[in-house]
């Protein structure tokens, strides 16, 4: 502790982020985040299936995260997306509210439907905090071939740094 | 060389951890710690004065910053987690506007680009506004200053991403021009293209490494997570600010109140904040006096351009921005390197399921450029629910017909290099080729389908001549004021064409020095608070 010249004691420290004691793994899944797990399994959708349950899991506790963070507005915004993408997806398919019982191929038809219809926007604005999040999970590195170098080090591994 | 750190953190107060009220007598309080609050903050401090300077945002040392993922990066330093947003009227789109809410401010979230304000912006400021102290020979020493203390050097172009060189090789096919070297604010840096996410070298020099370390070491106090509510004035005198800490949560605030007192207060909350701060100071009876706060907003939309290429490209390699093309200057464009994170891509690519995942995977073939336009100003700053504004953006239809010649001149830059498809900024629009482009008609394209960006916000207190024209007069005082200054970008007088960090820091150096001698002048006269 040190005393500056306004006579305050300051505490050396980093930032600290001070979130509950609970672990964010540890929240239980709820039901918005059952209705973004439900479209991230359209979304994310591949030839070979869809995504296994752990990552989808693991992307809805980011998503709650993320949105504990980044304040109020965001929260209203992406989970006012959510609402009226999921809404949209289901009333596409003929089950309006039931985002959970319409299939998987209906989900995608509807998410690729409301991309390009007057909720275009909050589509995009789910659509893009999914991706930033999603391909963060250490497998997504290898899907996508993304190594990260540095020019520098390119540079400098072939002799002309 | 590494970069000096936070390691005297030992000077920063943070907010979310101090206990009861703070209540603190001062010379010069600043409301942000950005690059014009840093700059105020850093120059009185050196004079010698009690400088006291409120960060609404948290404290993160850039180590930290450097070795956060994207998404850690969003929810811990930007703005409200990277999805502030202005709102499009009539045919404009909705801008995303990003900024940083952290010590350091936007400076912590550029990509590092310092160009000086182009001549003949300079020139109109003098001419038609009236405002001959923002003459290029006046702004010249503080340009040179601001230079130094940043280290601003020219980005070489070994550190090129092929990103950029494949559209530097498009520019010279179609327009028998070479691209520019950028100038930025870094140190040795390594060309690791995450700059606005966070150096993983901490070679950028943002203002919390350029500044505030001198400033902390001449005694400023620095105080993070402190959200200002409003200037407190005496008469038309301020004389200090109030406000709540935040517990760092989703900007939850604790309850715990500060209230700093001082002879002179520099409102530095940036365009998009500060109007709304001088607001709620005011009593309602003295908004008419001051009727251009929070109008004037220009925001240089942006777009981006992604091309898919028959090579690996790994656009992520490289300087994050490091050469730009002022050749269409003329027509209000200005085309500047860039490249985003492989998840950023992805979501600005059409479509879901297994089709998008196809493209995603194509991810390292991807080059990707950016252009900017140089706008009017059709936004402004409302008061909004709770503490927050509400902004809305109208283009100038003149800006708006700018859009789809941006997009062309980009597609068509990047199909000369060799593209083989291009995704155009339009949401849901597939990817289009050389042939298709030419049935693409932009202009029929209804502004809320376009994906734009903006990361300067300028002109919401713009300096001017008198108060019929804008709010703060050349010293940097709004008309009808004591005691107050404002120096950020929410007084800069036009849009500027190009990235203006290094604009608002000069004018903020200007501002503070005329700060000092006021204060000095007063401290003769007995007339300080």
């Amino acid at each position: 502790m040190n005393t500056n010249r306004f006579g305050l004691k300051m505490a050396p420290g980093h930032f600290v982020d001070q979130r509950p004691a609970e672990t964010f793994a540890e929240r239980p899944i709820v039901g918005w985040q059952r209705d973004l797990m439900a479209l991230a399994e359209a979304m994310f959708l591949r030839d070979e299936g869809p995504p296994d349950c752990e990552r989808l899991e693991w992307f809805a506790r980011q998503m709650d995260d993320f949105l504990r963070h980044a304040g109020l507005r965001t929260r209203l915004v992406l989970r006012g997306s959510l609402a009226s993408v999921a809404l949209a997806v289901s009333t596409m398919a003929g089950r309006p509210g039931s985002l959970r019982s319409v299939s998987v191929e209906q989900r995608l038809a509807g998410l690729e439907r409301a991309e390009k219809s007057p909720i275009a926007l909050a589509c995009f604005a789910l659509k893009a905090m999914s991706c930033i999040l999603w391909y963060e999970h250490p497998a997504s590195a290898q899907e996508i071939d993304f190594d990260g170098r540095c020019r520098g080090d390119v540079l400098a591994g072939e002799g002309k740094a | 060389m590494t970069a000096h750190d936070f390691r005297a953190q030992a000077e920063i107060l943070k907010g979310r951890a101090h206990q009861g009220d703070l209540d603190i007598d001062c010379d010069v309080v600043v409301i942000g710690s950005g690059a014009g609050g840093s700059t105020v903050a850093w120059r009185a401090a050196l004079a010698g004065k009690r400088v006291v300077c409120l960060e609404e945002g948290p404290s993160i040392p850039a180590a930290e910053h450097g070795a956060m993922r994207p998404s850690e990066s969003l929810r811990h330093v930007w703005r409200d987690g990277g999805l502030t947003f202005a709102a499009g009227l009539g045919d404009s789109p909705t801008i995303n506007v990003t900024m940083g809410k952290v010590v350091g401010g936007s400076s912590v979230v550029t990509g590092g680009v310092c160009l000086r304000p182009p001549e003949h912006i300079l020139d109109t400021w003098v001419r038609e506004r009236g405002l001959p102290g923002l003459a290029l020979r006046h702004l010249t020493p503080y340009l040179d200053e601001i230079e130094r203390l940043l280290h601003v050097e020219q980005v070489p172009v070994s550190l090129r991403s092929r990103s950029t060189q494949l559209f530097g090789e498009g520019l010279k096919a179609l327009h028998g021009v070479d691209l520019v070297p950028l100038r930025r604010n870094t140190r040795n840096c390594n060309g690791c293209g995450t700059c606005n996410f966070g150096c993983p070298e901490q070679r950028k020099m943002s203002v919390d490494l350029a500044l505030l370390p001198a400033a902390l070491s001449n005694g400023a106090l620095i105080v993070s997570d402190a959200h200002v509510d409003r200037i407190e004035f005496k008469g038309s005198r301020a004389v200090g600010v109030r406000g709540i800490f935040s517990d760092g949560l989703g900007g939850m605030r604790s309850g715990v109140a500060f209230r700093v007192r001082a002879d002179a207060v520099v409102l530095a909350a940036g365009a998009w904040h500060g109007p709304n701060i001088l607001r709620r100071s005011l009593p309602l009876w003295r908004w008419p006096q001051l009727p251009h706060v929070g109008r004037h907003l220009t925001l240089h939309p942006s777009f981006r351009m992604l091309a898919r290429f028959d090579e690996r490209v790994a656009g992520w390699s490289g300087a994050l921005q490091s050469a730009y093309s002022d050749h269409f200057m003329k027509d209000g464009l200005t085309l500047v390197s860039l490249f985003v994170p492989p998840g950023v891509l992805a979501a600005t690519m059409p479509g879901f399921g297994p089709a998008h995942g196809r493209r995603v995977v194509d991810i390292p073939s991807l080059a990707m450029f950016g252009g900017l336009i140089h706008d009017e100003g059709g936004g402004t700053v409302w008061p909004g629910p709770g503490k927050d504004p509400l902004v809305t953006f109208r283009m100038a239809a003149e800006d708006r017909a700018k859009v789809p010649l941006l997009l062309k001149t980009m597609a068509e830059t990047f199909f000369a290099a060799g593209a083989l498809e291009c995704f155009l900024p339009v949401l849901g629009l597939d990817p289009v080729t050389p042939d298709s482009l030419k049935t693409v008609d932009l202009s029929r394209v209804p502004g809320r389908r376009y994906e734009a960006t903006s990361q300067h916000p300028l002109g919401t207190l713009r300096m001017a001549r008198s108060r019929s024209e804008g709010v703060v007069a050349e010293t940097g005082q709004p008309f009808g004021t004591e005691g107050l200054w404002v120096a950020d970008g929410s007084i800069v007088p036009t849009s500027l064409g190009v990235n203006p960090q290094v604009t608002v820091m000069a004018m903020a150096l200007r501002v503070a020095d005329r700060m000092l001698e006021n204060v000095a002048r007063d401290a003769r006269c007995g007339k300080s608070a």
